[in-house]
């Protein structure tokens, strides 16, 4: 039971490091909305992680501990680099949520869904497009979507 | 690229192995992967083709509802169509052949029940459009928790969240 927590641990890890990044690499007087945005997406993920630390304490298991560092989804040299890596980010965790969902019952897999959701308005929110499963990277955005079709 | 990782680990890297439970139909609604694994038995199957039943008819309801309530408005129709299409795609999802789950046979009737009268205006029509979807995604929450299927359970959140990301977009163009 504890690999998926554990994983989905992992992924929150990930993200709260790319939105320490991603905050640093805006400016606040000049991009003040992304800049905002950004600081609220940290904030949650940094929520998340800790619910999930407390789980897997609750369970006497040792919560995974993050990386060192990572690596940067892409160039962040200007705003619609760091929204698309904010993006990018969203899908990731929306996906890590999904696993946990599958994978626990009850007021755990609740947890899991309302963080899924979270995720998948948040990834809107930075410009991304719906899609049929927000929780697949490799999903492409909803053909009916007339912002994805031109 | 200034940032150079001490350790060879890209942001993608521990997230790549999550999506092992991928969005392939509900083949995989049957396999216990929920809980502890093992094969579900068969009073557990015939829950969840309950809970695929419930949510084949919420989403069905949903979606006449909401076209119903933009019929009368083009704009409001042209705004909700891609709401429109998710569900059809998420209908086409649960209603999958491989599932082996049974499903009604017509899963975009008609609901028993629709507005007796037409919005007063788009925007009323758009709020009634975003009570409905709301509602919706309330059963899809509750249909995922209750699923015993872990790819049940994940097919239906997911539902649930790309039909939050569509109400963000739900605006009548000025």
């Amino acid at each position: 039971m504890s690999e998926p927590l554990q994983s989905t641990l992992a992924a929150e890890h990930a993200a709260v490091w790319l939105y320490a990044l991603l905050g640093a690499r805006t400016s606040a007087s000049t991009q003040p909305t992304l800049h905002d945005t950004l600081s609220a997406a940290y904030v949650a993920h940094r929520g998340r992680r800790d619910v999930l630390v407390g789980l897997l304490r609750d369970d006497g298991e040792e919560p995974v501990a993050a990386e060192p560092s990572y690596v940067a989804p892409g160039p962040l040299e200007d705003g619609d680099q760091v929204r698309a890596a904010a993006q990018e980010a969203e899908t990731a965790t929306a996906a890590a949520w999904a696993y946990l969902v599958a994978h626990t019952t009850g007021e755990r897999r609740r947890t899991a869904i309302a963080a899924l959701r979270d995720a998948a308005v948040r990834h809107v929110g930075f410009g991304g497009a719906p899609s049929v499963d927000p929780a697949d990277p490799a999903d492409p955005a909803d053909p009916a979507d007339p912002a994805t079709t031109g | 690229m200034p940032i150079v990782p001490t350790r060879r680990t890209a942001l993608t890297a521990p997230l790549a192995v999550l999506g092992v439970v991928g969005l392939a139909g509900l083949a995989g609604c049957r396999d216990g992967a929920g809980g502890n694994g093992t094969d579900a038995p068969a009073d557990a199957v015939d829950a969840d083709s309950a809970v695929v039943d419930e949510a084949v008819r919420a989403l069905a309801t949903a979606r006449v509802a909401v076209s119903t309530a933009a019929a009368p408005y083009p704009e409001v129709t042209a705004t909700v169509g891609p709401l429109l299409a998710l569900h059809d795609a998420q209908l086409m999802i649960l209603d999958a052949d491989d599932a082996g789950i049974a499903t009604p046979s017509s899963p975009t009737s008609a609901p028993t029940s629709s507005p007796a009268t037409p919005a007063a205006s788009p925007d009323e029509a758009l709020a009634a459009v975003r009570e409905v979807e709301t509602d919706l995604t309330a059963d899809l929450v509750v249909l995922a928790v209750t699923a015993g299927s872990g790819a049940l359970a994940r097919t239906l959140a997911t539902m649930a969240a790309a039909v939050d990301q569509h109400l963000l977009g739900l605006v009548v163009a000025p």
